[in-house]
């Protein structure tokens, strides 16, 4: 038998096998699947689940960013000096105030770590009493700025001196994040102020 | 319409499809991506055995040829609002997406040991059960042999001698120029050919220890 007629042989015999009927199911499951996905209203399409995804990968990662920047600020107030010849205030420095049980720890400023910095940019006002913004003064304002809203650790805002009364049962909380055009990001806040103001303030 | 997935062919050398739906390729798809589900029932009826058994004879494992005929049709869900009929035909385009999805599984697969085969062990019916037998062996060791050659020969060897295609069709699937089809195509049966040779030599021990049981 020569190689065109064994590969002959083969294909009449490669024929007889049928494609199983689970194959024809879920190929016909998945058009289904698909069909109602795509004509469903109300429902997110493949893209912009996509989209959704990568704005909230993006979310995470800068609130990872805010994280590590606000941390690494913590350990460098622990340095004799601050930055840019601001004087230290130890009524503004977290965890060194005085506050009574249950009430607010919310820091007016949150100095950065001992980078030098240029000193063209005036320091950042403290915000406004009652304000719920951390703010990151030597990260830049006055450039655009987006706000992410990401949901993370209570443990997070903790280490911020942000104590939060009253998280979500999974322990974790929406924040809002200023991020600039750079991804550092710029200030965080918690997102929802629903009931957890007065619970800290009382 | 009676969506019949028990289409079948007996000509090799033809594509094997019965179509129920007498529509166009191009009008199938276009219905199809308008959302009629008899439409792409139809395209899937007419291209599926010949996916599964591309599938199937590039990979040398049944289990492989169902998941790759799965992805197939499912990629070809997604894609069909993107697919234009003018730069290949449907059958072109299965081919292709086909033989991609099965070069990327037997990729992803090579540190596995498959543990099925093709070849399957049904009793047989015929009047002379050793011939059957005979023959099935020569089958065997024939997918064998296809399956060891390296995969640019293989799917052409596949895609022309065993589903029928023209040099023409197999270069438009590899989008490759036809004197390279004709070239691996030509190498590719000269090493089954030897490879066949050297099985069938007397010293061959595999080629005749199954026909021998059978002789006893």
């Amino acid at each position: 038998m020569n190689v065109e007629q064994s590969l002959r042989a083969l294909a009449a015999d490669d024929e007889k096998a049928p494609v199983p009927a689970r194959v024809d199911a879920a190929v016909m499951a998945a058009w289904d699947e698909n069909s109602r996905r795509h004509h469903t209203p109300g429902r997110a399409t493949l893209s912009t689940r996509k989209a959704l995804g990568m704005a909230i990968a993006g979310a995470l990662v800068a609130s990872l960013v805010a994280v590590a920047v606000v941390v690494t600020s913590r350990a460098g107030n622990e340095a004799p000096h601050t930055l840019r010849g601001v004087a230290p205030d130890k009524s503004s420095t977290p965890g060194k105030r005085d506050v009574p049980a249950g009430a607010i720890a919310v820091p007016p400023r949150i100095e950065l770590a001992a980078a030098p910095s240029p000193t063209r940019r005036p320091p950042v006002a403290p915000p406004p009493a009652g304000a719920a913004y951390v703010l990151v003064p030597d990260a830049g304002m006055d450039a655009p700025l987006t706000m992410m809203r990401v949901r993370m650790p209570r443990s997070a805002f903790s280490r911020l001196g942000v104590p939060i009364a009253n998280p979500d049962g999974d322990g974790m909380v929406d924040v809002d994040v200023l991020v600039g055009e750079d991804g550092v990001a710029r200030s965080i806040r918690r997102a929802t102020a629903v009931g957890w103001v007065d619970a800290n303030r009382e | 319409m009676i969506w019949n997935l028990s289409a079948g062919s007996d000509n090799h050398h033809q594509m094997p499809m019965t179509p129920p739906d007498d529509r166009s390729d191009t009008e199938l798809v276009r219905c199809a991506a308008a959302g009629e589900r008899d439409a792409f029932a139809a395209i899937y009826e007419r291209y599926r055995i010949v996916v599964y058994r591309f599938a199937r004879l590039m990979s040398g494992s049944t289990a492989t040829a169902e998941d790759v005929t799965q992805e197939v049709f499912v990629t070809l869900i997604r894609t069909l609002p993107q697919y234009e009929p003018q730069r290949a035909g449907l059958l072109t385009y299965l081919y292709g997406v086909t033989r991609n999805v099965t070069r990327n599984r037997l990729r992803r697969d090579r540190r596995f040991v498959a543990l099925d085969t093709t070849a399957e062990e049904k009793p047989s019916d015929a009047d002379d059960p050793c011939a059957a037998a005979s023959h099935s062996q020569q089958l065997s060791q024939l997918r064998r042999i296809v399956l060891a050659l390296p995969s640019r020969y293989r799917e052409v060897v596949i895609l022309c001698d065993v589903h029928g295609l023209s040099y023409a069709e197999t270069a438009r699937v590899l989008r490759a120029p036809v004197g390279t089809v004709r070239s691996r195509l030509n190498r590719g049966r000269q090493m089954i050919a030897v490879r066949l040779r050297d099985a069938e030599s007397p010293g061959h021990a595999s080629a005749t220890a199954r026909i021998e049981r059978c002789v006893i």
